[in-house]
């Protein structure tokens, strides 16, 4: 079964219009495909602007993974549903396949752990695909999916320069090789192994603070090579300030993160993008534990608007054309798509997904 | 010890986390509060160094506040957290679906409750704890438990049993067509014949209703031998009364009351829609605003008529018509824990009326003799023998009755209508039921003609309850609403005249308070929903202003106390020394045509020998 995730990079960017296209094209493909969703998804208008939102449409035979007090808010029908065991806040998740087409409301498992008990059960009952609808800017769960679109768009920024290199800075962490150091049995905290083989490991999973960038800190040694493990986070600033103001103690050294989503899940992708640069220049380097593939991203103008005088929210939308072309022209390496605005390349093709019939 | 970690998220407000790591404090638990500014990098690192069983996050909620809130989220995961951290939320504009949008594990809507909090840190689900909190803490409470209504003023007492005597004894041996259609529902009931689909024999249930209409007026024998329908009256049909059960499933949030922190007082407010689907609505919303209790109101024709309808039915003006099928549907509805009153206080029909209320399953009844047989207009007589049968059965079901004051309305000074409830008290007790007087808090007509609370509304009003406690051990149940009189049509005006007296109620130390919505006397019709809730939270916010002090009475109070205490025996006086209590009640001793009330009429002359 293949895992395929949809993320953003805040709300209202797109996600699940591309995620609502990419299951027309999977359902013509004649895939058995199942659809769930770590965050809440499937509600006509924005909780918070009040704007319409796309909504999914559920295909006889698809299965879908949700809340079971979900089930009666769309349209479509049930004939047979599996609980689960995994809570939300909206009640146990279920595993219901659909008898009569319409739309459906997802909530699904919200974490890591959960998402991946999900999609084990899923794989057990010969579900080809698995799409997994993202919520806002979350990535985290989605490390377990085989490949991500990312969706961009003008409502996490109006400004189009923004948008473009801030995309681009997010592509470029999916270009990261795989690592050969941490391959298997990965420790759940901070690590160093020096090149006699020695393992030091700190007390944290992360490096969120200065006290813990100074515990690594002290553990780099100059002039000596090193594999350094970041099995959680690590704030895109304090890995700037270190590459930076130590470069003497980075040198040979190759950082191993968990996946891309690991890092964009710390903070910003532009951050990122700028210290790995710099780690590079001083002789380090950086790799993931699994590799996670950036299938294509997609743009959006729309932009909830709000107007002060009504306390309201109204769309508005950057220039659409513009905006393609010019996050187009920063990413060079991973197909970029507006999907109101066809022709497309072949998406599924794009996301490794072969047609059954 | 589990600990906590504790985020506002929030630059500049972190009043929510402080009085949640006070709380969590007091509860046993370890809690952490980060200050306002904090960053999502920083809660997270601080949680992996104190792997704490629960992060909660308080933050408003506005455009791009979601994206913080979720990458604290995300980071978490990213981190590892989640696999023993529960992550939740509580803040202005949270819901659940924004909640799980977010992707956080547990979150806090509206105000907080902290039992919900310490649920979610321990790993309770909701319906664990609503289950939990209604098996062990929500009872359906007993008002009359602990009184033992001893009279502390024995010439007072000396004249409540001269006139107890009396009105037994000239109840003795008498009935009328209300008592005995009473036993003829008593005999359906016994042969499962009572209602229109019943189950029993078509022949028991022919026969006894044909009994049961000789004794009916015409209008009513009209409906049960040609099926007319009184004027605006019409058949629920099976599909309206189905559909309203699907719109409450099961399950509910846990009760949570109006009140602040003392036991008492309970809470009551009625309804009375004219449509049984309607009072469902009502009551559902004002036991989720935390309403202890509601009255049936049935329309004020249903007392002047001989005989009670019978089926599912609606009525287009004020006031629920009285039968065992819309008692029954709307009862199915109430929480296992909201007691019910159904009225029969005033009117023909009132010794048929408990009959049919206790069927329905009623946990109280309201039964007033001086009340609805001069305010209420049915004739003294008549309601002397029909309530002294009513308070027995009332004594034989083991059901309380509460007594309403409201002749003050019609101008009765306060004595005056305090002696009546004295009396049926009095009487209530003898026939061994458990009766419950209701002094009505209320700007009277007595009152604004003679001046009487001209400076403020305090000292009068205190000084009706207080001068209770020096005469009888008794529970006290302001009534019906508190606040009569002082209402206008602006809702604002309107509820908060109503939680002022219902606060100052509970100052005083009563047992339970009527409260009114905020249209009820300007309504021209039945009353909205909004209207209720506007005075269940008035007066929750009231109560949580006023906390647990206690009211004490000023000099002026003490002295209305006293001239009050010293009218009511003089009243009693003339009463017993009259000799005839409906003799009493005609001549005008617990309230004159001067004061404004009339004896009523609807019945006179139909009592008879048994």
């Amino acid at each position: 079964m293949r895992t395929l995730g949809f993320v953003g990079t805040a709300k209202n960017t797109g996600k699940t219009t591309a995620a609502v296209h990419v299951l027309e094209l999977v359902r013509a493909a004649g895939l058995t495909t199942a659809l769930t969703s770590i965050g809440f998804d499937g509600e006509s208008t924005d909780h918070i602007t009040g704007l319409p939102k796309p909504r999914y449409q559920a295909a006889p035979g698809m299965l879908v993974a949700t809340a079971d007090s979900l089930l009666d808010y769309g349209s479509a029908d049930f004939d047979r549903t599996e609980p689960t065991g995994l809570q939300t806040i909206l009640g146990e998740i279920v595993i219901a396949r659909v008898s009569r087409p319409g739309t459906v409301a997802l909530a699904g498992p919200n974490r890591r752990l959960d998402l991946r008990r999900l999609l084990d059960r899923l794989a057990a009952v010969q579900v080809d695909l698995t799409l997994v609808d993202g919520a806002l800017n979350r990535l985290a769960a989605l490390s377990l999916a085989d490949g991500l679109v990312l969706s961009t768009g003008a409502a996490f920024d109006e400004r189009i320069e923004v948008i473009a290199a801030h995309a681009a800075a997010m592509e470029s962490l999916f270009h990261l090789p795989r690592s050969s150091d941490w391959t298997e049995n990965a420790p759940s905290l901070v690590c160093l192994r020096q090149e006699n083989g020695r393992l030091i490991q700190l007390s944290t999973s992360s490096v969120l603070d200065e006290g813990s960038l100074s515990s690594l800190l002290s553990q780099l040694t100059p002039g000596a090579d090193a594999a350094c493990f970041i099995p959680g986070v690590f704030s895109p600033t304090l890995f700037q300030t270190m590459v930076q103001k130590f470069p003497d103690r980075v040198a040979g050294k190759r950082f191993t993160f968990t996946s891309p989503v690991h890092l964009l899940a710390s903070g910003k992708p532009e951050i990122w993008q700028s210290a790995l640069e710099t780690l590079s220049a001083a002789g380090g380097a950086a790799g993931y534990q699994a590799a996670l593939p950036l299938c294509f991203l997609t743009v959006n103008p729309f932009f909830p608007r709000y107007l002060q005088k009504t306390g309201a929210y109204v769309a508005e939308y950057v220039d659409k054309q513009q905006l393609l072309h010019s996050v187009q022209a920063r990413i060079t390496r991973t197909p970029v798509v507006d999907i109101l605005q066809p022709p497309h390349p072949d998406l599924l093709a794009l996301c490794q997904i072969t047609p059954k019939n | 010890m589990k600990t906590v970690l504790l985020a506002p998220l929030d630059p500049v407000h972190d009043n929510a986390v402080k009085l949640l790591k006070r709380k969590l404090s007091e509860a046993g638990y370890d809690a952490h509060a980060m200050p306002p500014g904090t960053t999502p990098e920083e809660v997270i690192q601080r949680a992996l160094t104190l792997k704490p069983a629960a992060i909660l996050v308080s933050r408003t909620l506005g455009y791009k506040v979601a994206e913080i809130l979720s990458q604290l989220v995300d980071l978490a995961d990213a981190a590892g957290l989640r696999d023993a951290t529960r992550i939740g939320v509580g803040g202005m504009a949270i819901t659940r679906e924004i909640g799980a949008e977010l992707g956080f594990d547990g979150c806090f809507v509206g105000e907080l409750k902290m039992n919900a909090v310490i649920d979610f840190i321990e790993g309770r689900s909701a319906s664990q704890t609503a289950r939990a909190f209604d098996e062990i803490t929500r009872e359906k409470p007993d008002i009359t438990a602990g009184y033992t209504y001893r009279f502390f003023d024995p010439k007072i007492e000396s004249y409540l049993n001269q006139i107890t005597d009396q009105i037994l004894s000239a109840a003795a041996g008498k009935t009328t067509d209300g008592i005995e259609r009473a036993k003829i529902r008593s005999e359906m009931l016994e042969m499962d014949v009572a209602t229109r689909d019943h189950r029993g024999s078509p022949e028991t249930r022919g026969k006894l209703l044909a009994r049961y209409i000789t004794l009916c007026d015409s209008e009513i024998q009209a409906f049960y031998k040609d099926g007319r329908l009184p004027a605006g009256v019409r058949w629920l049909d099976r599909a309206e009364i189905d559909r309203v059960g699907e719109l409450f499933p099961s399950g509910h949030e846990p009760f949570t009351p109006l009140r602040h922190n003392r036991p008492k007082p309970y809470f009551f407010s009625q309804y009375g829609t004219g449509c049984p689907i309607m009072d469902v609505y009502h009551i559902k919303v004002a036991e989720a605003w935390g309403i202890d209790g509601v009255f049936h109101f049935d329309p004020s024709w249903n007392a002047q008529r001989e005989g009670l309808l019978e089926g599912y039915l609606t009525h287009e003006h004020d006031g629920t018509i009285l039968t065992l099928e819309n008692l029954s549907f709307i009862r199915s509805f109430l929480e296992p824990y909201t007691l019910w009153n159904v009225r029969g206080h005033r009117g023909l029909n009132t010794p048929e009326t408990q009959v049919l209320g206790h069927a329905a399953g009623a946990d109280l009844f309201k039964i007033n003799i001086p009340y609805g047989s001069t305010a209420g207009g049915t004739d003294p007589q008549r309601l002397l023998v029909d309530g002294v049968y009513s308070l027995k059965l009332a004594a034989q079901y083991k059901i309380p009755f509460d007594i309403p004051g409201n002749d003050e309305l019609s101008g009765v000074p306060p004595y005056k209508t305090f002696a009546g409830l004295l009396i049926m008290m009095s009487l209530g007790l003898r026939l061994g039921a458990r009766p419950i007087p209701k002094p009505l808090l209320c700007y009277s007509p007595y009152m604004t003609i003679h001046g009487r609370m001209d400076d403020n509304m305090i000292d009068m009003n205190l000084a009706k309850l207080a001068v209770w406690r020096d005469i009888v051990d008794t529970p006290i149940w302001p009534g019906e609403p508190v606040g009569f009189m002082t209402h206008t049509p602006d809702r604002v005006q309107s509820a908060l005249q109503t939680s002022l007296h219902a606060s100052l109620a509970a100052a005083a130390g009563v047992d339970a308070v009527t409260i009114a919505s905020s249209d009820e006397a300007y309504s021209k019709g039945p009353i909205s929903v909004q209207a209720r809730v506007d005075t269940l939270r008035a007066v929750r916010d009231q109560l949580r202003f006023q906390g647990s002090l206690q009211a004490s009475l000023s000099p002026a109070a003490e002295s209305i106390k006293a001239e009050i205490h010293e009218k009511i025996t003089a009243t009693l006086a003339a009463v017993a020394a009259r000799g005839d209590f409906a003799a009493s009640i005609y001549e005008g001793l617990l309230g004159s045509q001067d004061d404004g009330l009339y004896p009523g009429r609807v019945g006179a002359g139909t009592v008879r020998g048994e």
